[in-house]
């Protein structure tokens, strides 16, 4: 595992190298970064422009709940978003060429390919973030900062741990595209709106079944001093835990997963 | 004819094969379902004249884009389905089919419509009329045009899935940009904020797209919500459809000429 660890800057720098061959579609994909945070940031502003505040939730508020999502999301985008793809190595047999090769599936998969488009995420995450911070006049202590470090880095864990299991899953059906278009429109609409103006079961929904809720929303509602929408108080701090657990969920899914792999073959 | 039959037959054996898919699909309908009744229940109570209409109304406009959105998502796998032939470097094999290649891709593709529309929206539309707030067109004129709209609104967003797919062709690699795309689609069609509630600038940049003809119109006339003649609304919706399989025709003769077989 070590060994195969120390080969992935190596991979990356390999999927670096391949990517440049398709220009275009790095200009494609910062013209869709751009697109897609243009259409997220005016929903959020047509909402506010009609309710001025959603369920107690300020513009820069919600701002702050979407760039915190998007901080620990883009360093996801970069190396992880091909976890969507993992049904398709799998489905058409290339999954075996990893398991021929003496270095851990996990790390070539993962090494297979960056996406280095959502650098732009970043940028774009990190001015949104620091206009929320100051037009909400906020002075955070050094352990508000620490915590905040903490969250985005569970968060990271959770989105990871999610598209980790959900790829795994296809180790058994062979298909789990519709899983992750699921998610990710579950994702797209609890990352970007407090959860306090969906109903009730659906707030259940994303804090127990699909924690996403736990990548920004409960830490956010401590560091904003709000009341959450479940009402649990200090919910925020178990977003570590939920990480951890998710991530160990993960794991177990592929191992498994690995273990009863039989080759599609053709 | 006989070939459309077999491919609608094969979509309804794919989806026997993959019934997890199936499910979590249904369910996640239900729970988008419950999730946006909740919603506008909740800004209404919070802002009644914000809305320019009543709270039923509201809620049964977004409703109908989650049951909608199947349908209309079936055409999306249109562009999925060329894309990653494009990746594999078997598009060669449906190209050298003694088919017409948009016909080909239109019976494929009605068979996922079909199986979508019978498995996924229709359970969908009876849950919410049993349980949401979610009430049946005014008039029957209302209703009768809808489906009409339903329709033109099926054919339109299929043209243009059609020339994204074909834009992969020449692209090669368009995954980076199906997220954002599909974002765009569903924020400048209206299928889950209706574009009244759009500031005028951003209506006016809206209004242009032809995403608008795919959910919003077929919903306003749903709800009833529509100025102007039902008969115009169609019209033009059928206008879209006609220019937008003719652009497809255009871009398709000159895709082909630059196809380059991948791999060996």
């Amino acid at each position: 595992m070590l060994d195969s660890l120390r080969l992935y800057p190596k991979f990356i720098e390999i999927a670096i190298r391949s990517r440049m061959q398709y220009r275009s579609d790095f200009l494609v994909g910062i013209f869709g970064v751009i697109i897609l945070n243009f259409v997220n940031l005016s929903l959020i502003s047509i909402l506010i422009g009609r309710f001025q505040a959603l369920a107690g939730w300020r513009f820069w508020e919600i701002v702050m709940l979407y760039a915190m999502w998007l901080l620990s999301h883009s360093v996801y985008a970069v190396f992880f978003w091909h976890l969507v793809l993992l049904d398709e190595d799998i489905l058409h047999g290339r999954f075996d060429q990893y398991l021929v090769r003496p270095c851990n599936p996990l790390i070539q998969f993962l090494g297979r390919e960056i996406n280095y488009m959502g650098v732009a995420d970043i940028i774009f995450a990190t001015t949104a973030f620091s206009l929320a911070y100051s037009n909400l006049d906020l002075r955070w202590l050094f352990s508000q900062w620490a915590f905040f470090a903490l969250a985005l880095l569970a968060g990271l864990v959770i989105e990871i741990s999610i598209s980790w299991i959900i790829g795994s899953i296809s180790f058994w059906t062979g298909r789990s595209r519709a899983l992750f278009s699921i998610s990710i429109r579950f994702s797209v609409l609890s990352q970007q709106y407090p959860i306090d103006i969906f109903g009730y079961w659906y707030r259940v929904f994303v804090t127990g079944f699909l924690p996403i809720a736990f990548m920004n929303y409960y830490p956010l509602t401590i560091l904003l001093g709000k009341q959450n929408a479940l009402e649990i108080p200090r919910l925020g701090l178990f977003s570590p835990l939920v990480a951890l657990v998710l991530l160990l969920i993960g794991w177990l899914v592929w191992k498994k997963g690995l273990a009863g792999y039989t080759s599609s073959g053709n | 004819m006989r070939v459309t039959l077999a491919f609608i037959r094969a979509a309804f054996y794919n989806t026997y094969i993959y019934r997890l898919d199936f499910w979590i699909r249904f369910l996640s309908g239900i729970i988008m379902m419950y999730a946006t009744y909740s919603l506008w229940n909740i800004l209404y109570l919070q802002n009644p004249g914000a809305f320019g209409m009543n709270r039923v109304q509201m809620i049964t406009y977004g409703v109908l884009g989650v049951i909608m959105y199947p349908i209309m998502d079936s055409a999306m796998f249109v562009q999925y389905y060329i894309a990653e032939q494009v990746r594999q470097g078997t598009l060669e094999m449906d190209l050298m089919k003694p088919l017409n290649f948009i016909f080909h891709m239109f019976s494929r593709h009605l068979g996922i419509l079909c199986v979508l529309a019978l498995m996924q929206s229709l359970p969908a539309f009876l849950i919410a009329a049993l349980f949401l707030e979610f009430r049946l067109p005014a008039t029957p004129e209302l209703a009768l045009a809808f489906v009409i709209s339903l329709l033109l609104g099926y054919l339109i967003f299929f043209a243009i899935s059609l020339m994204m797919g074909m834009l992969s062709i020449i692209t090669l690699k368009i995954d980076s940009f199906d997220w954002a795309y599909d974002s765009l689609v569903r924020f400048s069609s209206g299928q889950f904020v209706p574009l009244w509630m759009f500031p005028p600038l951003l209506g006016a940049i809206v209004a242009f797209l032809p995403f608008k003809q795919v959910f919003f119109v077929p919903m306003s006339i749903y709800i009833g919500a529509v100025e102007g003649s039902l008969a115009m609304l169609l019209f033009s919706q059928a206008i879209w459809a006609i220019g937008l399989y003719g652009v497809v025709q255009i871009v398709w003769l000159r895709v082909q000429r630059r196809i380059t077989v991948q791999g060996g």
